[in-house]
């Protein structure tokens, strides 16, 4: 269990990295208009 | 939960349309078909599929899923699929009883690299949502019932589909989960974060008699006292009714138990130790 927390903080920051580029590409937008129409 | 609260869209079947309102910006962590009338949210791989079609890198889909899998790693397969539930619900029927050996878990990665990301590049088509059972079942049939339009343009893939559909609902009598272990995307996604996550699942060699109904018990017909942190682990917390596994987070360096012992040296000393247990 001894490298469980460090791997937790990098597996956190870099989704949570990844995520916030998704949304500064504005994606969100391209996500709900796919979704909506169908 | 995980089935009405994605689909609580129910003014979707009265007037035969999808919502489009700003949830659907949002990926549910469920497999949860967003062509449902009733669906709010978005389908995650549909979601993934869509950027690989168009050529784009799915930045805001992985990083949603990535931070769900480093939250609580596989738990929302095991705690609110819709579709996992219908298969528990499946397996409690009297049916042959089979297993299926451990390896089938990597058609799920295959499926993943293969039908969500490679082939839609590809192809420009989103295969997996073509054959997707979930999708079948809450979105394609709904419409075929619903709609004439739709129902006249039924080609072969909708039998296809439907023959997919009634494969693993027939599997799903006989097989814990066959859908979540061998074929999920979703699954296989969360599932590489199930060693990281910030919750996790907690062994105690000090309690534990192996006696191996934490296996019985677990929807994925594993065994968590020999590794609490298999990606196969759903987290659906089951075998936490055994006081030898609990829920704990990383943060707890020796989460339970006061040994500590890992798995592999405990499994000799499991029957002296354990039997003080129960």
């Amino acid at each position: 269990m001894k490298g469980r927390p460090i791997a937790f903080i990098v597996t956190a920051v870099a989704a949570a990295s990844i995520l916030a580029f998704g949304i500064f590409r504005e994606e969100i937008g391209e996500v709900m208009f796919n979704a909506a129409m169908l | 939960m995980g089935a009405v609260l994605p689909n609580s869209y129910v003014q979707g079947f009265l007037s035969a349309s999808l919502y489009q309102g700003s949830l659907k910006s949002v990926c549910s962590p469920l497999l949860n078909c967003y062509a449902c009338p009733s669906a709010l949210f978005s389908c995650p791989i549909g979601t993934l599929q869509h950027f690989m079609v168009t050529g784009n890198v799915p930045y805001y889909g992985i990083g949603t899923l990535s931070v769900i899998g480093a939250t609580v790693g596989r738990m929302t397969c095991g705690t609110l699929c819709p579709f996992g539930f219908l298969q528990d619900l499946l397996y409690k029927f009297r049916a042959w009883k089979v297993s299926i050996p451990v390896w089938t878990r990597y058609f799920r990665y295959a499926v993943l690299v293969g039908l969500v990301f490679l082939i839609p590049y590809i192809t420009h088509e989103n295969w997996f949502s073509k054959l997707c059972p979930m999708g079948t079942l809450i979105g394609g049939l709904p419409w075929v019932t619903m709609n004439v339009n739709v129902r006249s343009m039924i080609r072969a893939l909708f039998w296809v589909k439907i023959a997919m559909l009634l494969f693993f609902v027939t599997a799903s009598t006989m097989v814990k989960r066959p859908f979540c272990r061998a074929i999920c995307p979703l699954g296989a996604i969360f599932s590489l974060f199930n060693k990281s996550s910030f919750l996790q699942l907690a062994w105690n060699p000090d309690t534990c008699t192996r006696c191996g109904k934490c296996q019985k018990i677990c929807p994925v017909d594993i065994r968590p006292d020999r590794n609490w942190t298999n990606p196969d682990c759903l987290r659906c917390l089951d075998c936490t009714r055994c006081p030898s596994l609990k829920l704990t987070t990383v943060l707890h360096r020796q989460p339970f138990g006061v040994s500590g012992t890992p798995p592999v040296e405990a499994a000799g000393a499991g029957e002296l130790s354990g039997a003080a247990a129960r």
